[in-house]
């Protein structure tokens, strides 16, 4: 995937929040993954990053 | 100073006109620390030389209180709600909160300004009814005597620089709203790309070609394409199914524009945080959150949404 939007990334941290337990690990995202993360849910612990 | 005018309201937004550096700390001071007495959580977003001011003021006192500089954290007026007032309003949801927001300064250009004064009146929308209290200090000396003019219409009391308070007759947030939803005239050099549906991709490709083409580099390259996207995306979604992006250079800052069919009906669209298990309402604030200056136009015409980042 070479691109994902704030409406994809809020997808994926809504599922994590939801969880009712462990943790979203995504390998290899989109560089705005992380840019869309730090900025709407800075400190969710629930998605792991693997670069 | 004390505010005799308006305490019993829950939200308190005065303008202070001040003068000197003198009437400034004199005045902003005396805030503090009515709200240190209060026990209140404070913080002050002003221009870097007006947070020493108040810094030296206060002396020890100063340590319990959130100190930013505006220049960096509200260089655009669009994201001062969301991000400083209502952060850090919203991280104190116990009690009273208090703080000293100066998003106007002598030096904010022709083309910021109107989106400056929509700021400072949308904040009277966005705080209704919370118990928060936001002093907005105005250099009378060195801005415009139009801006003190506005300031008087987005703030219901105002506070002379020997510390009287008094009713602003003129209060009328709305009316600077309109006002300044100005007409953006099309940048006659300009690269265009007309986008439905299916050019979604397309258009950020050609965004992120454009503003390469015009020198941005680096990570802005992806708040580019990100603020694009979601800009087109609403285009075809809420606004008639298509539009067209228009990009490029003025004054050292890349721009960008989004042209479509929609209507903006909601004033605080892209400023009222949404909560964080909430599935939408993050577009327009992710343009704000990224750029250094977002300009909108909207009416029964259609909508235009400029966004411009530093070259």
């Amino acid at each position: 995937m070479a691109f994902v939007d704030v409406a994809g990334v809020t997808a994926l941290a809504v599922t994590a929040m939801n969880l009712p337990d462990g943790r979203v690990v995504v390998e290899n995202p989109p560089p705005q993954l992380p840019r869309v993360l730090e900025m709407f849910w800075s400190g969710l612990d629930r998605i792991e990053v693997a670069l | 100073m004390t505010s005799t005018v308006t305490t019993h309201e829950a939200f308190v937004h005065p303008a202070l006109f001040y003068r000197t550096e003198q009437e400034y700390t004199r005045q902003t001071v005396a805030f503090l620390r009515e709200g240190l007495t209060n026990g209140e959580p404070m913080a002050v977003a002003v221009p870097g030389p007006n947070l020493e001011l108040i810094k030296a003021g206060l002396g020890g006192d100063a340590e319990d209180i959130l100190f930013l500089d505006m220049t960096e954290a509200g260089r655009n007026p669009g994201r001062i709600i969301p991000k400083v007032l209502r952060g850090f309003a919203d991280a104190h949801p116990k009690g009273r909160v208090r703080i000293i927001g100066e998003p106007i300064w002598a030096g904010r250009s022709a083309v910021e300004y109107p989106a400056c004064a929509q700021h400072e009146a949308l904040i009277n929308a966005a705080f209704e009814g919370r118990a928060v209290t936001i002093l907005c200090p105005y250099d009378e000396v060195g801005l415009d005597p139009e801006v003190i003019a506005d300031a008087k219409v987005t703030h219901p009391t105002v506070i002379s620089g020997d510390g009287r308070e008094s009713v602003s007759d003129a209060y009328d947030w709305q009316a600077v709203v309109d006002r300044y939803n100005q007409v953006l005239a099309p940048a006659p050099d300009a690269a265009a790309f007309s986008y439905g549906g299916e050019d979604l991709p397309a258009v950020r490709q050609f965004a992120l070609a454009q503003a390469m083409r015009l020198g941005m580099a680096g990570e802005r390259l992806m708040d580019v394409e990100l603020a694009v996207a979601e800009l087109t995306t609403n285009s075809v979604v809420h606004g008639g199914g298509r539009g067209t992006l228009a990009v490029w250079a003025e004054q050292g800052q890349l721009v960008c524009e989004v042209r479509d069919a929609g209507r903006l009906t909601d004033p605080l669209a892209g400023r009222r945080p949404p909560e964080r298990g909430q599935l939408g309402g993050r577009g327009l604030m992710l343009v704000h959150y990224v750029s250094d200056l977002v300009r909108v136009h909207t009416g029964d015409d259609g909508t235009t949404v400029r966004f411009y980042l530093s070259l």
